[in-house]
């Protein structure tokens, strides 16, 4: 369990990012979190990991802050960054030296990842291009077996077919003990991925929900770009003409349109509210 | 699923030699280990080229040369020394490299020990092995060619003028000749003292901190000169100042340069400690306690 405890946040210089956010993300599902760029997503992503001090509040991972840095809690957690910064050695060699400094390191599991993204062990970091040296970092991030992997915009770089490769991966190492937080824009990239929706602007959290709660609230239809739909809660065009985001009322399913969900929370056309004992279970 | 157990290593969140030596093995991959090993094998290197244009005199070269190299070596040491540790904390001037960093499950301190540890030993213990290979091999073709000449030894400078060169001359100032309890004194302190501000001067500029950290050096020792200058009057003979500097005065110094040397190395452990994503300023060493 992740708990953000009021954190304040600013970077010198500048008003404060984050005014006092509260949120608590329960172990077991893959969150994605979105927002414009400068909206504070990598921000959130390293102040969880305990990489920024808050200006007050305190943000615990399984009851222990970590911004304390203690080696047990960073053992169980593991952060892909943006931008990637990898020795000159080979692959073999750095999984050699870093994977024992977490104690659930798997073999097994590097040896799954590798596979589904078809690298080698024996390759050299610095003579990789900068997709394939995010693929052998993803691999090893899946098999260090953390109870809390981060993602930084983790697709950048990859080619089509890696893409679906990471997704398959992530999906094979997801149980009921584990979490995956993914901070992207590009969301066509993990939407099939994703249980839950964290959406962020300006340091407010406009979305918290579940995808299930997301589609049982909401409905996302699609129609000519002349037509307009009666209680349509938000409308953009498209391609091929207009989607429409209607509230759910008849409890059918329909397909999440992640982008066009997050341009109407952005909007603020679009709110889903959520039940006081839902909040109050997810804090116990 | 099949899982490798290092629970023996990281189970704990106290302090691990073992550990350390993890961390020491990673960093020997970092360029700064690269930097601290090219910085003495440079050193010795133009300290044998100065030597082979050193006018040798009578005798036999090769004693004298390994007499060169053993002379030189404590200020060399220091030097290097000063260069290893001038880049210990280069590569975290990078947000890669500064995320990396903290975020391997380690105590701050085994991450900091390890740095530090890492480069003095590619600098300085890279200078040690090779002044020695170098002495050893000057004093083997001493003996082999020079069978009588080479009882002077390796470590023996048998003329002065051989000593043009850097040369180590602990003797002090020709008017003063400090004793040898005194010289302990002000030379450990300021040998600590100078380490310790590179160390210093590493975790506050990373990048390009050697020139900085020798500025401020400089700075600092004008300044100290000038307070000496104004509380020494013109009117004191040598001995009267050599007085000044004896064993008790000369601890108090030495103790004093101490002091300044432990308060940088924990101004620098709190830098490095505090580090965040972001750069971390000066003022940080000043906030909240840590707790580890």
């Amino acid at each position: 369990m992740i708990d953000i405890n009021k954190v304040y946040f600013g970077y010198s210089g500048r008003a404060d990012l984050y005014d006092g956010i509260d949120v608590s993300l329960p172990q077991g599902s893959v969150y994605g979190l979105l927002g414009r760029n400068g909206s504070g997503k990598t921000t959130l992503l390293y102040l969880i990991a305990g990489l920024l001090r808050p200006r007050s509040g305190r943000i615990t991972f399984m009851g222990n802050d970590t911004l304390r840095r203690e080696p047990l809690t960073l053992g169980n957690m593991f952060i892909i960054p943006e931008e990637l910064s990898l020795p000159k050695c080979s692959f073999r060699k750095y999984v050699k030296r870093y994977a024992a400094f977490y104690p659930r390191f798997s073999e097994e599991m590097l040896r799954a990842a590798l596979d589904e993204f078809n690298m080698p062990v024996d390759v050299s970091l610095s003579e990789l291009s900068m997709g394939n040296r995010k693929k052998a970092y993803v691999c090893f991030a899946l098999a260090t077996n953390v109870s809390l992997l981060l993602m930084d915009e983790p697709t950048n770089g990859l080619d089509i077919p890696s893409k679906a490769q990471f997704r398959r991966a992530v999906a094979r190492i997801m149980s009921d003990d584990r979490s995956v937080i993914i901070s992207t824009h590009q969301v066509r990239d993990i939407d099939t991925l994703l249980d839950h929706l964290l959406i962020i602007d300006s340091g407010r959290m406009l979305l918290n929900a579940s995808t299930a709660e997301v589609c049982s609230h909401l409905a996302f239809e699609e129609c000519g770009a002349g037509e307009s739909m009666p209680g349509a809660l938000y409308e953009e065009l498209s391609a091929h003409g207009k989607k429409v985001i209607v509230p759910n009322a008849d409890g059918r399913e329909t397909q999440l349109d992640l982008e066009t969900l997050f341009n109407a929370v952005v909007s603020g056309k679009v709110k889903i509210e959520k039940e006081a004992d839902d909040e109050e279970e997810a804090k116990n | 699923m099949e899982s490798k157990n290092n629970g023996e290593m990281n189970g704990v969140n106290g302090f691990s030699w073992q550990r350390v030596g993890r961390l020491m093995r990673i960093g020997a991959m970092q360029p700064e280990a690269r930097v601290s090993i090219r910085a003495a094998v440079i050193s010795i290197l133009v300290l044998c080229v100065l030597n082979w244009m050193t006018e040798i005199g009578e005798g036999d070269p090769f004693s004298v040369y390994a007499s060169l190299v053993w002379h030189s070596l404590p200020l060399l040491s220091l030097l290097v020394g000063t260069i290893g540790l001038s880049v210990s904390m280069s590569s975290l001037g990078g947000k890669g490299m500064r995320v990396n960093s903290i975020m391997i499950p380690a105590r701050r301190s085994e991450k900091f020990i390890a740095r530090v540890a890492v480069s003095l030993i590619g600098s300085v213990g890279t200078l040690l092995v090779l002044a020695a290979i170098f002495i050893g091999v000057f004093s083997l073709l001493s003996v082999l060619f020079d069978p009588a000449g080479s009882l002077d030894g390796c470590f023996a400078v048998t003329d002065t003028s051989t000593r043009r060169l850097i040369v180590v001359n602990v003797s002090g100032a020709e008017d003063f000749k400090f004793s040898v309890m005194s010289q302990a004194f002000i030379l450990t302190g300021l040998t600590v003292f100078t380490l310790a501000a590179f160390l210093l001067g590493s975790v506050l500029w990373k990048g390009a901190s050697w020139p900085a950290t020798m500025g401020c050096i400089v700075a600092f020792s004008i300044l100290c000169g000038i307070a000496i200058d104004a509380i020494i009057p013109e009117s004191h003979t040598a001995e009267q100042v050599k007085a000044l500097f004896e064993p008790a005065a000369s601890a108090v110094y030495g103790g004093g340069l101490l002091a300044l040397a432990s308060l940088m190395i924990w101004a620098a452990y709190r830098l490095f400690a505090r580090m965040q994503a972001v750069k971390p300023k000066l003022t940080s060493i000043l906030r909240l306690p840590m707790r580890h």
